[in-house]
């Protein structure tokens, strides 16, 4: 039996046991992973893995092998809470004390069947296939306008700018979620500066194949046929929470928790992409799909699980890179009342967001600096003075 | 090389405010950043080791230093990572004053 048993092994299992390893703790850890892969960061996937500028040496996460039961290539199955066992897709069970659900979320699929040429970005195999695919294909779709999408068509348009990237969108507006108005005017300014084209307010009805099966073309909703060698889909995540699919902890969009990670069953806990989890700074249960809530929470659980318990109270955080441009979120950003825009330069902007006279958010573009000043801000609880933020001239720094 | 030749004259004191950086060539081509923080003066390479971006557009807080794209925390004196997503150090290099110039010894 094992004293920690983790489900997962992503960036949130990866960095937990790594958490646990610098803090000492001397108990048995098992770690189940469907990969084959020791834990890794995934952001770079969509990025400098993509153009060969970082391999996964660069962004996997060191973990003390000796020290913990690896289970590669193993998916859990089923889990009996009752008994404390969880159970692999061969049916073997394994005990545990304490569970860890750190088993992330999936691409939501276009269509049931895999198809030649439709791709989906979650793991380092499939960075590895698209960016094969990529160097033999002229027209590339790349299907949802949300972030993934849009670090794909960067990463492609920077190495390749010759060929043809179009992005599809069912909605009107490109990243329907975690943005808002001001933060899509920074990026679309950049991403049609490279030539990338967009199609919203459409959607892919069926694809047309080739004699070998691969894609040809793409077939939309109002009959129009789209010459199409690779399409991408980036239509969003789901969490991974069907293994728990009628018992009591489940829930639609993930597994649910406080702020330290414990679900409603004692012994049981959730965190990163799969967790459903109280953010006290939003006052509400959000499931974040961020590397600094994977990161941060794996601290938090860290600790709470030798005994030490934090609550987590990080402010909602994001950042996505896209031609050599990094636009950052923190945050609420959308029920704000007022809004103060900071412009340094042409591509150097914050935007601070207001509600009832106090900061509540801010998207920044070229401007970590403003971010970490206005985190410091919303962390202590400063009310500031908005007079100075509209000076430019006046250094955010003189708030704190 | 005698020690003299190791140190690089770079800014004069009163060229950097208090808590605040500034990027300095070396001779050899490297880039530093050259810090005041309460008027110790402490001198890092330029770069993030996380990605090559400009640690002059980060934000001080006492003795460390943060990335300006992806937060990373590096602690200014020792350059050791303070918070990720970094995990290498940031190289350091010895300074010293003299004649109200900061030098920074480059071997
Ligand atoms: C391409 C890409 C780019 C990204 N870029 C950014 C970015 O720029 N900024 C940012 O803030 N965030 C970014 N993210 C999001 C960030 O990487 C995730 O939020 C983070 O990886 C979540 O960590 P996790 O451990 O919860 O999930 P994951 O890292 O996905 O790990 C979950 C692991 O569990 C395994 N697993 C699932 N089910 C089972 C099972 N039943 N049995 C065994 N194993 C199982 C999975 O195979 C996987 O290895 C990006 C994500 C992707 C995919
Ligand atoms: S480039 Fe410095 S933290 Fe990523």
């Amino acid at each position: 039996m094992s004293d920690i048993c983790i489900i997962g092994g992503g960036h949130a299992a990866g960095r937990l046991v790594n958490n646990l390893q610098k803090l000492n703790y001397n108990g048995n850890i098992d770690i189940f992973s469907e990969e084959n892969f020791l834990p890794y960061e995934r952001p770079s996937l969509s990025k400098d893995f993509l153009l060969d500028k970082k391999n996964i040496n660069d962004f996997q996460i060191d973990i003390d092998l000796d020290k913990v039961n690896y289970y590669f290539n193993t998916k859990i199955n089923k889990v009996d809470f009752q008994n404390k066992l969880i159970i692999d897709l061969n049916n073997k069970s394994y005990s545990y004390s304490k569970l860890i659900f750190a088993n992330g979320s999936y691409p939501k699929r276009i269509f049931d069947e895999d198809i030649k040429g439709v791709h989906y970005l979650r793991n380092i195999n499939d960075s590895i296939n698209i960016k094969k695919n990529i160097q033999n294909s002229k027209n590339i779709i790349l299907l949802g306008a949300g972030y993934i999408s849009l670090e794909i068509s960067s990463s492609i348009k920077k190495k390749y700018p010759k060929k043809e990237v179009t992005i599809i969108d069912i909605s009107e507006k490109i990243l329907v979620r975690n943005s808002n108005d001001d933060l899509r005017e920074l990026i679309l300014k950049h991403q049609r500066k490279n030539n990338v084209k967009f199609l919203l307010k459409s959607v892919i009805k069926s694809v047309q194949k080739n004699n070998d099966e691969s894609i040809e073309f793409v077939a939309l909703d109002d009959d129009k046929l789209l010459a199409c060698d690779l399409l991408i889909v980036g239509i969003g995540v789901h969490p991974n929470n069907k293994i728990i699919e009628g018992t009591d902890l489940y829930d639609d969009n993930g597994i649910k928790v406080n702020e330290f990670c414990e679900t409603s069953i004692k012994d049981v806990y959730a965190l990163g992409d799969v967790a459903l989890a109280k953010n006290v700074f939003l006052n509400k249960f959000v499931r974040e799909e961020s590397w600094n809530n994977a990161e941060k929470q794996s601290n938090i659980l860290a600790q709470n699980l030798i005994g030490t318990k934090i609550a987590y109270e990080e402010i909602p955080w994001f950042w996505t890179d896209q031609f050599d441009q990094n636009f950052q979120i923190l945050g609420e950003i959308n029920n704000f009342d007022n809004k103060i825009l900071r412009s340094y330069s042409d591509n150097k902007n914050t935007f601070l967001y207001i509600k009832n006279k106090k900061l509540i958010g801010a998207v920044a573009e070229n401007n970590g600096r403003d971010i970490s000043i206005i985190r410091k801000i919303l962390k202590k609880n400063i009310e500031p003075n908005f007079e100075k933020i509209q000076n430019i001239n006046i250094n955010l720094k003189e708030l704190l | 090389m005698n020690d003299n030749e190791n140190w690089v004259k770079t800014y004069s004191i009163n060229d950097i405010d208090d808590e605040d950086v500034k990027e300095f060539h070396l001779p050899n081509g490297n880039k530093i950043a050259v810090y005041n923080i309460n008027n110790s003066f402490y001198a890092t390479d330029l770069f993030c080791t996380h990605e090559k971006v400009s640690l002059c557009d980060g934000f001080i807080d006492g003795d460390s230093i943060e990335c300006p794209l992806h937060q990373g925390v590096f602690k200014i004196s020792t350059g050791e990572v303070l918070e990720s997503p970094p995990t290498e150090g940031l190289k350091i290099y010895l300074t010293k004053i003299e004649n109200n110039f900061i030098y920074v010894n480059i071997n």
